[in-house]
């Protein structure tokens, strides 16, 4: 029945979600490129506004110029480097002049090799290499800086996806030092010849404007604040101006027809396109004196200048140095961390592979046929290849299972060296198993794996005797009494003589004939009756009587017996006299026999008195010695 | 307002995924707690509220009729899910509902929650029927229908007479309180019980959600 939602209690809502809201996000997102796409035909379209695009983008560019200051400062700090963030500028600045690649981008990748390697010298190095592997491979410099900042850390993975012409499997082989020597031999030079082509020398051209740029939105911004004209006022004086603009473009809309003809035909007059690239490289120029400041920043030789540079230079390597231990240590941690993780993943992939092919029901039937299958079990000549291949197969699965279960323990237990190696069992049984499947083993090796699942031998009649000698050799080794023996080990060892059973003084046959003789008549009784009964109770005392502990008990009497002389031999010694013995216990004692006859009658009252008494036995049964005797 | 939960739908996929007795158990728990409100809820439903109401409807009609009031059916329309709710219109999903789902029964337990002296007539608008005009009253969903125009205000007085609506809706602060917590039965009953039901419910989510991470953390 359905929910009527306005009578209903909802307790512990979760939001999930509204498809209203990512309808309104595609359509502001769709609104926000209209506008853009707007703005960009009406700057095409009207040179006004495209002066004003030229102003705003250079106030763009040095507000970005701004954030990437502030951002490598910020990055540069998290290393404890963040004084050293004006210099790095610096030589960002230079490196994109050299190279044409843009500031914002040799920034970010600098950032990155920064935070991997917690050292500004290594990183600049590093963004070096970075740019030739970039110039070289075409790949952009953001993933090779990322990839790169990865290798330092051990990971190559990246640096391998990047196509230079190495595998993971090379990579992990060396060390960091010896790759960057690696790609330092084959990549180098690679930025160089990249900016010395003509591309390359648009770019630095078009770099060179980007900082010209951002040096006149520099000076515009100082030189507004020279004025006197605040930020607002000058804000509001813009919004005038759009609003002016504004009016404009909707008189002109109600004109496109024809005004829009008129536009496009200025747009194409040679006349207005050289005066609008005149005002821009004018303003490019005027960057650029701002941008000699950069190169010129005072004379070298000044000794206060040197030795604040020096002071700079040690103070950036000490904290370096502070960085590279400190990173040493991480690296270390995270390594075994890493390292042992991968052992315990590997280990639940082998587990979760097996589980795959586990059947559980699958393997009690399999187990049920095993314990059938006993004589199949030892691979007698009459096994068929076929069931050798099924009995084969079901070990297999049972062992996986085992394997399993002693996996998942271990990997409960973060028992690494346990796992690795149970993983490693189970994967060799799954490709056993995988191979069984496909039937693809050969007989022999089929043997050879049932084999491996055969029970240790004990010992049994076969090898018994070899089991004694050896017995028999362990404890030579162990007690050994004989010097000689013990310094010549080619001396033979012989056998301790086995202890000779005692015979009974009573013949074991003549018991067994009797047990034997009380069996046939018991088989000829009735179950249940008294004398099946008695007979059963006959057995069992002589097949105990003639049981071995019972033979050695009794062997072990008469040895005390004959000892002390009173069973078949003379005894150890003088011979034992039991009565004297006794007497000579009891010596100095004395005993008072007392026997009362009580009234003596005559002979008949007697042989009353014992005629009753049993015929009461007879009737009534002996009330002393049965309870509730009839 | 119900209580937001973050993550709660996650967290009963996977009890059901993975430990399908504890979500079992869950439902319980929550069922345990749920039920007290809806006995008493059914409580707040009168044998009779008016006595045309009961009356048997009228066959062989060919629109759906004011449907009759059967305390019985009413009582039985109030009951508990603890399974999650489909996504309604906000984005919301709940966890568990305590709901009356019968006509009858929602028609008591919301009569008045909009309009407490019933709806007014519709004005009196032209009418153009073969060719002359005529003076009507506006007809629709907004408007009483009935041709005494004290229906809705006699209809929710006698609703009031058997029981009052009462507002569930406990929340404190600035902002305006939605009407949609109010009413005779259920919502009576879920602010009788001060949202002790609720945070119990929560509770019990939270709890499960514990057991499930740790049972997780040491398979893990």
């Amino acid at each position: 029945m359905a929910v009527d939602p306005q009578v209903v209690v909802n307790i512990a809502s979760e939001f999930t979600g509204k498809k209203a809201f990512t309808q309104a996000e595609t359509a502001t997102t769709k609104l926000g490129k209209t506008t853009k796409n707007l703005g960009k035909t009406l700057a095409k379209t009207f040179s006004v506004a495209a002066v004003l695009a030229f102003g705003r983008a250079v106030a763009r560019a040095f507000s970005d110029a701004q954030k990437e200051a502030a951002l490598l400062a910020n990055s540069l700090d998290s290393i404890n480097l963040a004084f050293a963030a004006p210099f790095i500028g610096q030589f960002l600045d230079k490196l994109a002049l050299a190279t044409g690649k843009a500031g914002g981008d040799l920034t970010n990748a600098f950032i990155k090799l920064s935070q991997a390697t917690g050292d500004a010298t290594t990183a600049q190095k590093l963004l070096q290499t970075a740019l030739d592997i970039s110039g070289a491979t075409g790949k952009d410099l953001q993933s090779v800086s990322v990839a790169l900042g990865k290798a330092f850390q051990g990971e190559t993975t990246a640096l391998a996806k990047l196509g230079i012409g190495y595998t993971t499997a090379e990579l992990q082989g060396v060390k960091f030092d010896e790759l960057l020597k690696l790609l330092n031999s084959r990549f180098g030079g690679a930025a160089a010849k990249a900016a010395d082509t003509y591309a390359g020398k648009l770019a630095r051209i078009g770099q060179a404007a980007d900082l010209a740029k951002e040096k006149i939105g520099e000076g515009f911004v100082d030189g507004l604040e020279e004025s006197g004209v605040s930020v607002e006022e000058f804000q509001e004086a813009i919004i005038n101006l759009g609003t002016n603009i504004g009016r404009a473009l909707g008189k002109i809309t109600a004109f496109a027809g024809k005004i829009g003809e008129e536009f496009d035909k200025l747009k194409d007059n040679p006349v207005i396109n050289l005066l609008l690239k005149i005002s821009e490289t004018v303003g490019a120029l005027k960057g650029l004196k701002a941008l000699g400041g950069l190169f010129n920043s005072g004379p070298a030789d000044d000794p206060a200048k040197i030795r604040s540079a020096a002071r700079l230079r040690r103070e950036i390597y000490r904290q370096e140095q502070e960085n590279l231990k400190k990173n040493l240590t991480l690296t270390k941690a995270l390594t075994k961390e890493k390292k042992d993780q991968l052992a315990l993943d590997k280990a639940a992939l082998a587990l979760g592979k097996g589980e795959d092919i586990f059947d559980l029901d699958k393997i009690q039937v399999q187990a049920a046929l095993l314990a059938k299958q006993d004589e199949i079990n030892k691979l007698g000549v009459n096994a068929t290849d076929q069931q050798k291949l099924q009995l084969a197969n079901d070990i297999t699965r049972l062992s996986i299972k085992k394997t399993m279960a002693e996996l998942e323990d271990a990997i409960a237990a973060k028992d690494v060296e346990a796992a690795t190696r149970l993983a490693k069992k189970l994967n060799l049984d799954l490709a056993i198993l995988g191979a069984l499947q496909n039937q693809e083993f050969k007989l022999a090796d089929i043997n050879k794996i049932l084999e491996t699942f055969k029970p240790k031998k004990l010992i049994d009649i076969d090898n018994l005797d070899e089991a004694l000698l050896l017995l028999a050799k362990m404890a030579g080794l162990k007690i050994n009494i004989n010097p000689n023996l013990a310094l010549n080990p080619n001396v033979p060892i012989t056998p301790i003589t086995p202890i000779t059973p005692i015979t009974p003084k009573i013949p074991a046959t003549n018991v067994t004939g009797q047990v034997a003789t009380l069996t046939n008549l018991r088989a000829a009784t009735s179950t249940g009756t008294g004398i099946n009964f008695l007979l059963k109770e006959h057995i069992d005392t002589l097949t105990d009587a003639i049981s071995n502990n019972a033979l050695n008990a009794l062997g072990d009497e008469q040895a005390r017996l004959r000892a002390m002389g009173i069973f078949d031999t003379a005894g150890i010694g003088a011979g034992f006299d039991v009565a004297g013995f006794r007497r000579g216990e009891e010596r100095g004692n004395t005993y008072n026999v007392n026997i009362n006859a009580g009234v003596i009658g005559n002979e008949d009252g007697v042989a009353l008195v014992v005629q009753r008494a049993i015929l009461d036995l007879e009737r009534k049964g002996d009330p002393l010695r049965y309870t509730g005797g009839l | 307002m119900p209580t937001e939960l973050r993550g709660a739908i996650e967290a009963r996929k996977a009890l059901r995924k993975f430990t399908p007795d504890l979500s079992k158990e869950l439902q319980k728990e929550m069922a345990a707690l749920l039920k007290p409100i809806v006995t008493v809820a059914r409580g707040f439903i009168p044998a009779t509220v008016l006595s045309g109401w009961s009356k048997a409807e009228a066959s062989n009609t060919n629109y759906r009729q004011f449907p009759r009031f059967d305390a019985a059916a009413a009582k039985r329309g109030i009951g508990y899910r603890t399974a999650p709710s489909k996504v309604n219109r906000n984005g919301f999903r709940a966890l568990a509902r305590i709901a009356n789902v019968s006509a009858a029964g929602a028609i008591y337990e919301t009569a008045g929650r909009l309009n407490p002296q019933g709806k007014a007539q519709g004005p009196v608008v032209d009418r153009y029927v073969n060719g002359v005009y005529d003076k009507t009253t506006a007809s629709g969903k907004q408007y009483s229908n009935s041709l005494n125009p004290n229906a809705g205000k006699q209809f929710i007085d006698a609703l009031n007479g058997t029981g009052q609506i009462v507002d569930a809706n406990n929340q404190t602060g600035a902002g305006r309180r939605s009407r949609k917590m109010k009413g005779r039965a259920i919502y009576k009953a879920w602010a009788e019980d001060g949202g002790k039901t609720n945070a119990a419910v929560i509770k019990a989510i939270e709890k499960t959600k514990i057991i499930f991470n740790n049972n997780f953390k040491s398979v893990a």
